[in-house]
């Protein structure tokens, strides 16, 4: 994914159309899954077999069809454009595994309570205020139904264990 | 390998610790009860009404907290108690024939030195079923059709490598027959195909059949006296056929229970079983109890093992 | 059996339980509303719970949160094209671009009243017809069960959207994560790659959080822009009472989606979803303008929000009389009568008449009440929610689907396997392969492999079987007047085009 992201910068790869690169995934995931049908016994095996033999075919179907719009469009053809900025996806992308990772390993309160603000703080909304007051909000309400109400347990917290 | 040994150890090292701080005056804080199952199943209503009994039995106002981990037929929950420490304060459900029959058709983290076992509390014997609208009413003619064609006979049941399917394989050679095996998702619809007479018989357990007594012909029922929820149902011993089976669910903690705490929860499941209000809750929420406390539940456990490594070498279900 | 249902109305009229209805529907709507929580996670969270409680208190609480939910999984469909719960994925069709053009405030007044009036149908038809339609069922065993989800499966023909391969690439893909798991006919675990969590399948919540959910919050993340919320719109707050009226055009689509509705709801295993793009399909192919579907039409959001919700109860006829519920909510709320020893089965309206009817009423008091509560108060202030700053609403998400996948079976394993598939879903997004396809493929398609190998066993392997019973081929009638009517009226319509131009 990550050459993707680079796509829109030099011309030469400007060609790179991420219908292109969906349809090669495609057909080698599906391709590899199908692999993995060896062992099934047969009523086991018909559908997913079926299921991804049409994936592999549509996915070169996809190929075909982009490689065939290039040719004939040449310069003129402007494949999707899949990011607005790169840089921020990655950044959101890292913030959502960040927060995951945080939440398993530190426990769900203290991440979230951390979480909200920064991840709203560094994407824009810089109103000190607001953030403190939704966060508030957000995970005092969180725990007041979970912890005091409903006796449901996320994720305890490191100190707690 | 070597990490295995490592965490054995380290366990040990942990359990002597527990132990020693065990030794003072078990239960000083909560008890965790690990249920694989999503709440309100069978299982779950078992644990939540024995819950409070065992709070009331273990004294020094202890909290005893259920805790859902469903998934994979109950092997989650099994798994994590088996991986907990062995310190009284993880107990969990322990589902007959399912759990060890997974330790032979599944990769399972855990085998049957994994436990300490406490008690088993539910037995719920196998019957057979046909639908109303059928003409086999009784288990002579049910083998009278199963013996005139080969795979004749369809048989709904509620999964394979379970208590119904081992009955199956009982039955299929105690009779001599062949029957072919329809596994649904779940109990609920092998009783709703067999009452839109979609298949020719099921094996479903008691608890499942008295709310539909007039839906269905019971053709007898897998245990060795007849059960209190429905008295006129016969047992297949009286019928000359010596079929025994049923699926059980009972309470296990991790392997290396200090003994002390072991005998206090033994004789806490004791006092809870002996309580009538227990059982009455039991009975209500449709559960038919036999107690196996301690060594006869592990007794048990290694026949059911035993019974399911039979089956498994000569009919693999899988 | 009718005299049951009045001893039982007393009961639920008292304070305590009139309370817990309206608990509940308020709840349910912000359960619904709030992206990433699902009325399955609110009512497996609630069951624990409820254990020691009065049964008709917790069932309240149960029948008000399923209908709030329902109604209130609209709410963000509509105004950020996140659906709210599974079934709610049908109602951003139009919905959103209703939004999008300013009318989202009517857009939701027309998704309360419909969920409203499709649940005091279901309300209704399980308080008068439970054990009739029990019988109708039981005549659907593994071969009518198969042609009813193949049924199901002719929506997607009208859900792939404009570019077929990336259409059929979505559908194909919703299938294959069918599989995934324990075939439960031989046993044999299908690309579970080890995993016990694997074993019993994808849960539905998961994978609609991961496509749905998490790609627009990582857009309202992504975006510089200032924060306007230009494209959600001053909702308009007339009173509902006043447009009310102007909705009357839509009966037939109210009727027939009612109809749907409650039909689906008492099949087992297919559930609300299914009920929604049936209905949804079946207005716009009814509609004079079927063009405008799909770009805000409201009657769009009529169809699905009244079968959705006519799905509710119905989906507990079969719950409370067989055991097996209609959709997956009604899965958990079964466990929530389990766990007050309710059994299901006919033994249940027998020994338990005043709880039984007490809950139904409670269902036909919940619907009502969304009318009331669901109307410009609830919509009002959620839609002020949803307005929030957008890098705040992002990262508030993101939290919420943590919950919402978490809580379901408290782990871990489930959020990251929704993590997966938002990165899936973000890419299917940007490169615009339709998402409704891979919700369908993913509800009907191991559905329907697993009865039609059932149907075979029972059969002895003869597919003969597949067209014995007189209800399989009703159904198998069905399927072929919905493949073909379609080419016979653009036929027609293409000759009358002709004859107008000669």
């Amino acid at each position: 994914m990550n050459h993707e992201s680079n796509a829109p910068s030099s011309p030469r790869s400007r060609r790179l159309d991420p219908d292109l690169i969906a349809g090669i995934v495609i057909v080698l995931a599906a391709g590899a899954l199908l692999l993995r049908t060896a062992g099934m016994p047969a009523m086991t095996a018909l559908l997913p077999v079926s299921m991804l033999s049409v994936l592999v075919l549509l996915g070169v179907f996809l190929i075909a069809r982009c490689v065939i719009r290039l040719k004939r469009q040449g310069d003129a053809y402007a494949p999707t454009q899949v990011f607005d900025n790169a840089r921020r996806f990655l950044g959101i992308a890292a913030s959502i595994a960040l927060y995951v990772a945080g939440v398993a390993l530190l426990g769900f309160y203290t991440t979230t309570a951390v979480m909200i603000p920064a991840v709203a703080w560094c994407f824009g909304y810089r109103s000190l205020k607001g953030l403190l007051l939704a966060d508030l909000i957000f995970t005092g309400g969180i725990a007041i139904i979970f912890v005091l109400l409903m006796g449901q347990e996320l994720p305890t917290e490191l100190f707690l264990r | 390998m070597g990490f295995k040994s490592l965490s054995v150890a380290a366990a040990l090292i942990v359990s002597c610790i527990t132990t020693t701080s065990a030794l003072a005056d078990y239960p000083e804080k909560k008890i965790d009860m690990i249920v694989g199952f999503a709440a309100g199943g069978g299982t779950d209503v078992m644990a939540r009404n024995i819950a409070p009994y065992l709070e009331k039995y273990l004294g020094n106002g202890v909290s005893v907290v259920v805790k859902n981990m469903p998934g994979a037929s109950g092997q989650i929950g099994i798994t994590a108690v088996a991986e907990a420490d062995p310190d009284g304060y993880t107990i969990g459900t322990y589902n007959l024939p399912g759990a060890m029959a997974r330790t032979l058709d599944r990769n399972a983290d855990y085998d049957a030195d994994s436990f300490t076992y406490l008690a088993n509390i539910v037995n719920d014997p196998n019957v057979i079923v046909t639908p109303k609208s059928s003409d086999i009413d009784t288990m002579d003619k049910l083998v009278e059709a199963a013996k005139a064609r080969s795979g004749a006979v369809t048989v709904a049941m509620s999964s394979l490598g379970g208590d119904d399917h081992f009955f199956l394989q009982k039955l299929s050679s105690a009779t001599d027959a062949d029957y072919i095996t329809v596994p649904f998702s779940g109990s609920a619809p092998a009783r709703s195909a067999l009452m839109g007479g979609h298949v020719t018989m099921g094996i479903i357990n008691v608890s499942e059949v008295v709310n539909f007594r007039d839906e269905l012909n019971v053709l007898g029922i897998a245990s060795k006296e007849r059960s209190s929820m429905a008295e006129d149902i016969p047992t297949f011993q009286e019928q000359g056929y010596d079929l025994v089976n049923g699926a059980l669910r009972g309470f296990v903690a991790p392997a290396g229970l200090p003994e002390d705490v072991e005998s206090k929860l033994l004789a806490a499941f004791q006092q809870t079983y002996d309580d009538p209000d227990f059982q009455t809750a039991m009975r209500k929420s449709g559960n038919p109890t036999e107690l196996a406390l301690g060594d006869d539940f592990e007794a048990l456990n290694a026949e059911q093992l035993e019974l399911a490594k039979q089956i498994w070498e000569t009919q693999p279900w899988k | 059996m009718y005299g049951n249902l009045i001893d039982a109305l007393p009961a639920v009229l008292s304070l305590g339980n009139i309370l817990a209805v309206v608990v509940g529907v308020i709840a349910g709507i912000c359960v619904g509303a709030l992206p990433g929580l699902s009325a399955t996670m609110a009512i497996s969270v609630l069951i624990p719970f409820t254990f020691g409680m009065d049964p008709l208190v917790a069932l309240g609480m149960m029948a008000g949160i399923y209908n709030g939910a329902m109604y209130g999984g609209s709410i963000p469909a509509v105004l950020l094209r996140i659906p709210g719960t599974p079934a709610a994925v049908a109602t951003s069709f139009d919905g959103y671009p209703m939004a999008q053009q300013g009318r989202g405030g009517y857009a939701l007044q027309v998704a309360v009243v419909s969920s409203a009036l499709g649940g005091i149908a279901s309300a209704l038809v399980l308080m008068l017809l439970a054990p009739p339609l029990a019988k109708v069922t039981l005549l659907f065993g593994p071969t009518e069960i198969f042609w009813v989800a193949v049924f199901g499966m002719s929506a997607i023909v009208f859900l792939l959207g404009g570019d077929i391969i990336k259409g059929l690439i979505s559908a194909a893909f919703g299938v294959f994560v069918s599989l995934i798991g324990v075939d439960t006919i031989t046993g044999y675990e299908r690309y579970t790659f080890g995993h016990l969590e694997l074993l019993d399948g994808i849960n539905i919540v998961v994978l609609l959080v991961g496509l749905y959910a998490l790609p627009p919050a990582i857009g309202l993340l992504e975006e510089v822009r200032d924060f306007d919320t230009k494209n959600t719109g001053r909702l308009n707050t007339t009173s509902i009472w006043k447009a009310i009226p102007g909705m009357l055009k839509y009966w037939k689509t109210w009727l027939r989606s009612s109809v749907i509705g409650v039909f689906v709801g008492i099949l087992p295993g297919a559930g609300g979803s299914m009920a929604a793009f049936l209905s949804y399909n079946e207005a716009r192919r009814a509609s004079k303008n079927p063009d405008d579907w799909g770009k805000g039409e409201p009657e769009g959001v009529a169809a699905s929000e009244t079968s959705n919700n006519a799905d509710t109860a119905a989906a507990l006829i079969p719950a409370l009389t067989l055991g097996i519920p209609g959709t997956a909510v009604a899965a958990v709320m079964l466990g929530g009568l389990l766990i007050h020893g309710l059994q299901p089965g006919p033994m249940l309206f027998r020994d338990n008449p005043e709880i039984v009817f007490g809950f139904m009423w409670q269902f036909l008091f919940a619907a009502i009440l969304l009318i009331f509560l669901g109307g410009a108060l609830a919509t009002n202030s959620f839609a002020q929610v949803l307005r929030l700053p957008r890098p705040l609403l992002g990262a508030i998400i993101i939290a919420l689907v943590f919950i919402g996948v978490y809580s379901i079976n408290n782990r871990m394993f489930d959020v990251y396997l929704m993590l997966g598939f938002g990165l899936i879903g973000y890419f299917m997004d940007k490169l615009k392969f339709p998402l409704p396809p891979v919700v369908l493929g993913l509800i009907l398609g191991g559905f329907a492999e697993q009865n039609l190998r059932l149907a075979l066993r029972i059969g002895g392997g003869d597919w003969s079987i597949l067209a014995s019973s007189p209800t399989a081929k009703v159904l198998i009638a069905m399927v072929l007047l919905v493949i073909v009517s379609p080419l016979v009226s653009r036929r027609l319509r293409a000759r009358k085009a002709s004859k107008v131009a000669g």
